[in-house]
C-alpha cells in the first residue's frame, strides 16, 4: 500500500456512508439513520485531524463512557477518546462487512480463538494492521464481558502502552459504586500523566451537564417508542450503545438524541408507524443486534409486522444522570452510570436475576408480546444463563426466541436461517397465542 | 509404603467427588465447603474447622443436566461441575463459595443458587486489577466471607485460628514445592505430580501432609527414573485438573515438568506471611500472587514468570492449553503465541474439552510439536 493511500477499510466506510445517505435522504422514515450518518462522518473525519494536530488519543472500550477524557485541559478536545471497537460497528452498518470478516479471519489466523467477541477480535485486527491511531493511553473497563480483558491486554501487547483498567465488581450497591469511583479518581491521575493535561473540573461539570441533556432526550425518545404502534424504525435502537460509549457529554451526542426524540414524537403525533403494514408483534431484543445486516430489522417489520420498540443497547435508565454538585458526586454518579446503566454492563456483570428482571420489566413497559434472547458467540454470560432465562420467561408467560449468531459474522448463522427462526417464532408461536388471547 | 501404592491412594482421592478421607471427616461431624477458584483463600475455611474442597467434575461422564441450563457454548469444566451439583453428587458439601472469576463461572453460581439446596452459598468479588488501590477491597471481601461463614456455621474465626490455618496451609505449600522440585530431575513425571497436587485440594490438609510425607520419604530412597523423553515441557493455562491429559502428552515423548495452572503452581507457590495480621497476610498473598489470565495488564509478569520457570526446569517448550469457550485463557494463549512468533519459547496452543477422553487429535499435535522442538534444537531422538 502506498504511503498516502487510504486503506480499504476506510474507503469502504466512507463509500458506504455516502451511498447510504444518498439512498435515504429523501426517505422520511429514515431520518434518524441519516442523522446518525452525519454524526459518524463527522467523527471519522475529525479523527485524522486530531492525530495530525498532535491531540493525545485515548482508547476506550465497550463498557466505557468518555466524560473524563473530554474534560482534560481547558479548551475543547485537548484529548480525544477513541472507542476502539466502534470502527467495526461502523463498517458493519454502513461499509462492507466483508472487510470485517476478512479481519476476523486475519485475527483468528493469528491464533485468537473464534469464541472471543468479534467486536474485540476486530479491534485487535485493526491494531495489528496499524489502522488504529497511535495512543497516548487507554482507559478500559472489565465490563460487559471477559473479551474486554482480552482487548485491554492485547492493547498493551500490540500498542506497547499501559492501559488503565477499571474493575467493576459483582454487585452494584453503594459500596461498589464508591469502589468504582475511587478507581475513577486513579484514572484521572493516569489520564493526566498519559496526556500531560490536567483535568478541568469545571469543564467536567459542563460535559456532565451535556450528558444529562442527552439522557433527558433519550428517556423522552424511549417514552415515544412505547406508543402503539411504535412510531420509528426498529434498527435505530441498536445505535444506543455507541451513542453512550462514544458521544456522552458531546454536543453532537445531544443533537443526535434530540433528532431521535424529535422524530419519534413527530411521527407518533402524526400517527406514523415503523411497520409498512399492520404492527402485529412487538418484541424486546435483549442482547447483541445483528449488526452485519441492519436490513434484517426492515425485513422483520415488512414481512412479519414485527417491531422492536426497545433493545438492550438502547435501554437507558435515569441512573445515567450525573450529579454535578461536586467532583466527588460527579465521580460517584459516573461510576453509577458505568455499572448500572451502560448496556450489557448493567445486566450481565452480576447475578442472572438482574438481566431477567430487566427483560421482564422492559417487556411490560413497552407492552411487548414476546422477547428475543440472541446468543452472540462471545456472550458467554448469556449462554450460561439461557435455561434460567427460559424458565423465568415461561413463568412470566412471555414467549421467547433464543438463537446463536455472531454480532459481526454471518458465517455463524446466516440471514436465511435467522429469517426462518423468526418466521416460525412469529407465525407458529406468537401470533396464534395473540389471536387466542383476543 | 511403596511409591506406586501411594500414587494409587492419590488416584483414589481424586477420581470421584467424594473420597475416603472426606467420608471419614464427615462421619465425624466435620464440615466440607466447596470453592471454585484458587483466588479464594483456603485458610479461611480451615480456620473455621471446615475442609476446603476445590470443585471439580471428577468422574463426570455427561453434562446432560447442566445442559438444561447452560448452552454448549459454555466451557465443559463448569458444565461438568454444574452437572454434579444438579445430580446431587455434591450433597456432602455444607456450602459453596464462588467468585466472579469469569463470565461463565458467575453463571455456574447462579445455577447452584437457584437449583440446588446447598445450605451455604455465597460469592465474593475479586478485583481483576491487582493494584495497591484495589487491595483493601479484596480484604473487605474476605472479611465479609468470614462473617458469612461465622454466621452460617456458628463459629468464630479468630486471628489465632487464622494464624494456625496459615501455618497448616503453608506446610502443604512447602511440601508440594519440595515435591515439585524433584521434577528438575526425572524422579516423577507430570502425570504423577498433577495427581498429587490435585489431591491436596480435595482432602483434609492434615491428611494430605501425612500422606505426602510418606511419599517424599519413599522418593528419597528412590533412584532417578530412567524415563525416556524427547522434550521437557511446561503446561500453561487455566483450569487443568486431568492427569490423563498430562499422561497423553507424556505418552508422546514429552516430560511435563511444571503446571502453570490454577490447579497447579498457582495453588502451591508463594507462601502466606506468618508475621503480622493474619487476614492482611492472606489478602496480600492471594491478591499479589502470580496473576492468572483473568487479570488485566499483567501479561508481562506472567510471561516473565513462564520464561523463568522454563529456565529453572530446563523446559524446551510451552503447551498453552485452554478449554474450548474459555475466553480469558484463549486471549492469554494468543499473547503467548505472539511472543513465540517473536522467537521466544516454542509454544503449542491447544484448545481442548474437559473429560472427553479419546485424545486422538491431541496426540498428533503434541507429536508434531515435540518434533519441531527436536528439529529446532537439533538434539533429535530419545535421551
Amino acid at each position: 500500500m502506498a504511503e498516502n493511500e487510504v486503506p480499504r477499510e476506510f474507503q469502504e466506510i466512507f463509500g458506504g456512508l455516502n451511498r447510504s445517505f444518498k439512498e435515504n435522504k429523501d426517505n422520511p422514515d429514515a431520518k434518524p439513520v441519516n442523522s446518525w450518518i452525519t454524526v459518524i462522518k463527522g467523527l471519522l473525519e475529525g479523527l485524522p485531524q486530531f492525530v495530525e494536530a498532535g491531540v493525545p488519543i485515548i482508547y476506550t472500550n465497550l463498557g466505557n463512557s468518555p466524560e473524563l477524557v473530554l474534560a482534560l485541559g481547558d479548551d475543547e478536545m485537548e484529548a480525544a477518546p477513541f472507542g476502539f471497537e466502534a470502527l467495526a460497528a461502523v463498517q458493519a452498518w454502513f461499509g462492507n462487512n466483508q472487510v470485517n470478516m476478512d479481519n476476523i479471519d486475519l485475527v483468528e489466523g493469528s491464533g485468537l480463538s473464534s469464541d472471543v467477541c468479534s467486536a474485540d477480535k476486530l479491534a485487535i485486527g485493526h491494531m495489528l494492521r496499524k489502522l488504529s491511531p497511535p495512543p497516548a493511553g487507554g482507559i478500559f473497563i472489565n465490563t460487559p464481558c471477559d473479551s474486554q480483558i482480552i482487548g485491554a491486554n492485547a492493547f498493551k501487547e500490540i500498542m506497547g502502552v499501559d492501559p488503565f483498567v477499571v474493575d467493576v465488581p459483582y454487585n452494584t450497591g453503594d459500596r461498589e459504586l464508591r469502589y468504582v469511583a475511587m478507581q475513577l479518581r486513579e484514572q484521572v491521575d493516569y489520564l493526566e500523566r498519559a496526556t500531560g493535561k490536567k483535568l478541568n473540573w469545571e469543564k467536567l461539570k459542563a460535559i456532565c451537564t451535556e450528558n444529562n441533556r442527552m439522557i433527558e432526550l433519550l428517556l423522552e425518545w424511549s417514552d415515544w417508542r412505547k406508543h402503539i404502534p411504535c412510531p420509528q424504525m426498529s434498527k435505530v435502537v441498536t445505535f444506543g450503545f455507541v451513542l453512550l460509549n462514544t458521544l456522552s457529554g458531546l454536543p453532537v451526542g445531544t443533537w443526535y438524541a434530540s433528532e431521535l426524540a424529535g422524530d419519534a414524537k413527530e411521527r407518533s403525533l402524526a400517527g406514523k408507524k415503523a411497520t409498512k403494514g399492520e404492527e402485529k408483534i412487538r418484541t424486546i431484543w435483549f442482547g447483541d443486534p445483528i449488526w452485519w445486516d441492519l436490513s434484517f430489522y426492515d425485513w422483520m417489520e415488512e414481512e412479519l409486522g414485527m417491531v422492536v420498540p426497545m433493545d438492550l443497547f438502547g435501554y437507558v435508565t435515569t441512573e445515567a444522570y450525573i450529579d454535578t454538585s461536586s467532583p466527588e458526586t460527579m465521580l460517584y454518579t459516573l461510576a453509577r452510570k458505568l455499572t448500572r446503566v451502560m448496556p450489557m454492563s448493567r445486566q450481565l456483570t452480576g447475578a442472572a436475576e438482574i438481566y431477567i428482571d430487566d427483560l421482564i420489566s422492559v417487556v411490560k413497559e413497552f407492552r411487548a408480546d414476546c422477547a428475543i434472547f440472541p446468543g452472540n458467540t462471545g456472550c458467554k454470560h448469556m449462554f450460561g444463563m439461557q435455561g434460567l432465562v427460559r424458565e423465568s420467561l415461561r413463568e412470566a408467560d412471555i414467549p421467547l426466541l433464543s438463537f446463536q449468531f455472531d454480532l459481526f459474522d454471518p458465517r455463524t448463522r446466516g440471514l436465511a436461517d435467522l429469517k426462518e427462526d423468526f418466521r416460525r417464532f412469529a407465525n407458529d408461536i406468537v401470533l396464534p397465542r395473540k389471536n387466542r388471547q383476543t | 509404603m511403596e511409591k506406586e501404592k501411594l500414587f494409587d491412594t492419590y488416584q483414589e482421592v481424586i477420581e470421584k467427588p467424594l473420597n475416603k478421607t472426606l467420608k471419614e471427616w464427615i462421619s465425624n461431624d466435620g464440615k466440607v465447603v466447596g470453592y471454585y477458584c484458587s483466588l479464594i483463600p483456603v485458610e479461611i475455611f480451615t480456620a473455621a474447622d471446615i475442609v476446603p474442597y476445590r470443585i471439580r467434575g471428577a468422574g463426570s461422564e455427561s453434562t446432560d443436566f447442566a445442559d438444561v441450563y447452560m448452552s454448549s457454548q459454555v466451557c465443559t469444566f463448569l458444565r461438568h461441575t454444574v452437572n454434579h451439583a444438579l445430580e446431587g453428587r455434591f450433597n456432602f458439601l455444607s456450602g459453596i463459595v464462588a467468585m466472579n472469576g469469569c463470565d461463565q463461572s458467575r453463571r455456574a453460581f447462579d445455577i447452584w443458587k437457584n437449583k440446588t439446596k446447598t445450605p451455604f452459598q455465597t460469592i465474593i468479588s475479586v478485583p481483576r486489577v491487582p493494584e495497591e488501590y484495589n487491595s483493601n477491597w479484596y480484604k473487605e471481601e474476605l472479611a465479609g466471607l468470614i462473617s458469612g461463614i461465622e454466621e452460617q456455621f456458628s463459629v468464630k474465626i479468630t486471628p489465632e485460628k487464622l494464624a494456625e490455618a496459615i501455618k497448616l496451609h503453608n506446610t502443604v505449600r512447602r511440601k508440594l514445592s519440595q515435591f515439585n522440585e524433584l521434577r528438575k530431575g526425572t524422579f516423577i513425571n507430570g502425570y504423577e505430580a498433577t495427581t498429587v497436587t490435585i489431591a491436596a485440594q480435595v482432602m483434609p490438609p492434615k491428611n494430605f501432609n501425612e500422606l505426602l510425607d510418606k511419599l517424599l520419604e519413599s522418593l528419597q530412597s528412590a533412584k532417578q527414573n530412567s524415563r525416556l523423553y524427547r522434550a521437557r515441557l511446561v503446561i500453561s493455562g487455566g483450569e487443568m485438573d486431568e492427569p490423563e491429559f498430562v499422561k497423553t502428552i507424556e505418552e508422546q515423548g514429552g516430560l511435563v515438568v511444571y503446571e502453570d495452572t490454577c490447579f497447579g503452581a498457582r495453588y502451591y507457590e508463594e507462601l502466606v506471611s506468618e508475621d503480622g495480621d493474619p487476614l492482611t497476610n492472606i489478602a496480600k498473598r492471594y491478591f499479589y500472587r502470580m496473576p492468572c489470565a483473568r487479570m488485566a495488564n499483567k501479561f508481562d509478569k506472567r510471561y516473565d514468570n513462564l520464561k523463568a520457570v522454563c529456565n529453572k526446569y530446563e523446559a524446551e517448550g510451552i503447551i498453552a492449553q485452554y478449554l474450548v469457550h474459555c475466553l480469558l485463557n484463549a486471549g492469554e494463549a494468543f499473547l503467548i503465541n505472539m511472543r513465540a512468533k517473536e522467537g521466544e519459547i516454542p509454544t503449542l496452543i491447544l484448545d481442548r474439552e474437559c473429560r472427553t477422553g479419546g485424545y486422538g487429535q491431541l496426540k498428533t499435535r503434541v507429536q508434531a510439536f515435540i518434533e519441531s522442538i527436536e528439529a529446532k534444537s537439533a538434539k533429535g531422538g530419545n535421551r
